[in-house]
């Protein structure tokens, strides 16, 4: 790298604070973040350590008590409440541990619910649900609704819905925190699967070590704060790695 | 079978890219033989010389029945190799010559490790040689496991490869034994680390 590209995130001293006086919790504290683009970056930490809300504070679906987030050169806090929303519809791809999904919709429908809300024509909309859809794997659901699906298929019909707009970066929260090991490793493969094949910029938060491990950098949350961070190296052939696994 | 057979066909099936001792596999077979697992008769050959050729007993079968049937739940050593460093950090740190500051304060920034990092309590002065405290213990295992672990990921998906190491069964339970016992150290050392800060100092 000979410059220093802008950032796709970047916060800089962001700190949150809940309620007040002597209740005041501080979920996050001075936190320095960047991700840039077609990075895999993981926040791992401990349950209540603050890494779902610096998500939040990333996404612009919270503001911090002090501290900037620039989404793309851009600061969030000279935004209009309408460019906000634009932007985080449109820039920001974001899932959730819980699916999120509307029930009354079937997959192509929840899918192509963001187009339509950003003006763009049906058909136009359903044709986009349905490529998404594939590159997911879930050719063969479209039609249905979430209460007809399984928990993995839920979350993949959350994160075609996320990837439809084209987002700048995908941001997950625990996305396979309500799945068993086997599907939520399948989660995360497809999200590696999206960083290496399409140059998906991915920000994740887990405490999930093995799905963690997936990410090219993983950043450790303690108390609020970054404590260490871990850049993954090249991997080594894997005949290497297997002989070295049998001692 | 005879032995040859019995080696060739650990080393393909059962742990690949790795050879059995000659010598191991015939004195298994002598002790078998002892125990009446296994008969032996002679096969003369008019090239080669005689092979001994092994079959298995009644008792021998009823002894491998009894072998895949129990359970291998044995407890792992207690007498790891970590829990030892953990300890003997945490001793240092408590006679005060631990809890040197993490890498990145000491000139080492090339693996990215910030100042801020758990280790490095702040009344550590450069005064003695310092050892690594609990935290950068923890942490230091906690990075190689992820590492592990990432490698791992890699070797069961492969970005472009046609057939992924992950293909052959052997290969896959072999991965994914070795990526749930680094889970678990990963689980571990993070409970390690709420138990130590919960002490009184």
């Amino acid at each position: 790298m000979t410059t220093d590209p802008i950032p796709v995130i970047r916060g800089s001293a962001l700190t949150r604070t809940f309620g007040d006086g002597a209740a005041a919790v501080t979920a996050v504290s001075e936190v320095d973040i960047e991700v840039q683009r077609g990075e895999f970056v993981a926040v791992m930490g401990p349950s209540g350590c603050g890494k779902s809300t610096l998500l939040h504070l990333l996404a612009g679906l919270d503001p911090p008590t002090s501290g900037r987030v620039m989404v793309d050169g851009r600061d969030l806090a000279d935004m209009d409440d309408d460019t906000l929303t634009l932007l985080r519809r449109r820039r920001i791809g974001f899932v959730f541990q819980a699916f999120n999904l509307l029930d009354v919709l079937t997959a192509r429908e929840n899918v192509a619910l963001p187009l339509e809300l950003d003006g763009r024509r049906p058909a136009d909309a359903d044709a986009r649900a349905v490529a998404v859809l594939e590159r997911v794997g879930l050719s063969d659901r479209l039609d249905h609704t979430p209460r007809d699906l399984s928990g993995g298929e839920q979350q993949r019909v959350a994160l075609a819905r996320a990837l439809v707009m084209e987002p700048l970066v995908l941001m997950a929260d625990e996305p396979t925190g309500n799945l068993d090991t086997a599907t939520g490793q399948a989660i995360t493969d497809l999200l590696r699967s999206l960083v290496d094949d399409a140059g998906q910029t991915v920000l994740m938060v887990t405490h999930n070590p093995r799905h963690a491990s997936s990410a090219d950098r993983i950043l450790h949350m303690r108390d609020g704060r970054l404590v260490d961070e871990q850049r993954m190296e090249s991997p080594r052939a894997a005949e290497a790695l297997i002989a070295e696994l049998q001692g | 079978m005879h032995g040859y057979e019995l080696k060739a066909a650990y080393e393909s099936d059962l742990a690949a890219g790795t050879t059995l001792n000659a010598g191991q596999v015939y004195q298994t077979l002598d002790r078998l033989l002892r125990d009446g697992l296994v008969t032996v008769r002679v096969v003369e050959q008019s090239v080669r010389p005689d092979r001994k050729v092994y079959t298995i007993t009644d008792a021998g079968r009823a002894s491998l029945a009894e072998w895949l049937a129990s359970p291998d739940a044995s407890p792992p050593a207690v007498r790891d190799e970590m829990l030892i460093k953990l300890l003997v950090a945490r001793r240092l740190s408590r006679a005060g010559v631990g809890d040197r500051p993490p890498a990145a304060c000491r000139g080492e920034t090339s693996d990215g490790a910030r100042c801020g990092a758990a280790g490095g309590g702040p009344g550590s002065t450069s005064s003695a040689e310092k050892f690594a405290g609990p935290n950068e213990v923890l942490r230091n295992e906690r990075r190689a496991c992820m590492a592990r672990l990432h490698e791992i990921n890699a070797a069961l998906h492969p970005r472009q490869a046609k057939d992924p190491a992950g293909g052959d069964v052997r290969t896959r339970l072999l991965l994914e034994l070795a990526a749930l016992r680094l889970e678990a150290q990963v689980k571990w050392l993070d409970r390690c680390e709420a138990i130590l800060r919960g002490e009184k100092p």
